[in-house]
């Protein structure tokens, strides 16, 4: 009687220990499911427009991923990300922005603005469409303006997040589109890929589409403009900020 | 009322070569420091047809004259002289105008050349027909 409770005893301990092992499987094929069910969502969200992929060849671009890491804040997830580069845009006056998604991130869209030959924004008219004409007679800038050129230059710029390293297709995007990016993405980020981890695999990118309107009233862009990515980031003034300077 | 040939002649030459002299100049300085761009040919393309034929007819008088085979007379009427006169004068005006106010209008400067042959074109012809009326009119008096 004693040994067939000891039986009973082992048995019940080893079924004990066989239950135990299911419900860990359980637990892990679970966890496992909501994952793959959130990239699920992410992935096949019909509402998040995708950006042309690659992107079209920019005239400048440059890589911040750096320059955020290096930033006191701590960036965990992509909404962590996305936050720090609201501010900096609002700050640099980019009040309008839209988002895509590319592959395994976002790309996020600024307004087309109208800059002067040194990358910092025209004021005022920084976001006319228009060159400035002239609204006051004063003799040097009527010669100034009779006798020497001012091209009308614009840009937008799109800030690329993805692990995905990518190249620039050769695809030459005219002004008009690039303009519709604007109202062509979403107002903000969706929550499936706010929540998507930031990792070390992420590359910061932006890329810097510089437009040059001529007399004849075509606008085309500058395949390789003067200023580098560089140049165009630090006269928005968004550089600095983003810097925290 | 009639007025000297020879300085009715003269004084149309001076006026139209000093107008057209005039917005050359202008166009020769914008084009040399790049005003037009890439687009300098369309703004020469503008200018030439806009002066050219008037210049023409005035150089071919004057050139008859020069050599001998011009109109053989004095006078001319000096009403024609002045309408003649008086179009150019507002002709000339407006083309340089339309150079000349480049930089307060919100047009590209070759959208306002193109846009100008909207009231240069007939305006042209006006000037021709007077120049012409003025030439063989006076020929005949």
């Amino acid at each position: 009687m004693f040994e067939g409770r000891n039986i009973t005893y082992r048995i019940m301990k080893a079924e004990t220990k066989i239950v135990v092992i299911c419900i860990v499987i359980i637990i892990v094929l679970l966890i496992q499911g909501c994952r793959s069910r959130h990239v699920l969502v992410f992935e096949q969200s019909p509402d998040f427009p995708a950006f042309p992929w690659p992107p079209p060849q920019a005239s400048a671009f440059m890589d911040v991923t750096e320059l955020v890491k290096e930033s006191h804040e701590e960036i965990i997830l992509l909404g962590d990300l996305d936050r720090k580069f609201r501010h900096a845009l609002d700050a640099s006056g980019y009040v309008e922005k839209s988002y895509f998604s590319v592959p395994g991130g976002f790309a996020l869209v600024t307004r087309l603005e109208q800059i002067n030959p040194d990358g910092t924004p025209k004021n005022p008219g920084r976001w006319s469409l228009e060159q400035e004409i002239l609204e006051y007679f004063s003799l040097r800038r009527y010669l100034r303006a009779l006798f020497f050129a001012d091209p009308g230059l614009f840009r937008v710029v799109v800030f690329i997040v993805t692990p995905q390293p990518f190249s620039q297709s050769d695809k030459v995007v005219e002004r008009d589109d690039a303009m519709g990016w604007l109202s062509g993405g979403l107002n903000a980020l969706p929550t499936s890929v706010k929540n998507q981890e930031f990792t070390d695999e992420f590359k910061i990118t932006a890329l810097i589409y510089q437009f040059e309107k001529r007399e004849s009233d075509e606008h085309r862009l500058l395949p390789s403009a003067a200023l580098t990515g560089r140049d165009h980031l630090a006269g928005s003034g968004f550089l600095l900020i983003l810097e925290g300077r | 009322m009639q007025i000297s040939w020879e300085k009715s002649k003269r004084r149309l030459a001076v006026l139209w070569f000093s107008g057209a002299g005039f917005v050359f100049a202008i166009m020769l300085f914008q084009t040399i420091l790049g005003r037009y761009g890439v687009d300098s040919s369309d703004a020469w393309g503008w200018y030439l047809p806009t002066i050219m034929p008037t210049l023409s007819l005035i150089i071919g008088v004057l050139v008859m004259d020069a050599v001998g085979k011009g109109l053989k007379i004095q006078t001319v009427d000096r009403f024609f002289f002045r309408l003649s006169f008086s179009l150019s004068l507002t002709y000339l005006f407006v083309v340089s105008l339309t150079i000349l106010m480049q930089p307060f209008s919100p047009l590209s400067a070759v959208q306002l050349m193109t846009q100008s042959n909207f009231w240069l074109g007939p305006f042209q012809g006006l000037v021709s027909a007077s120049l012409g009326a003025f030439f063989i009119k006076g020929a005949k008096e």
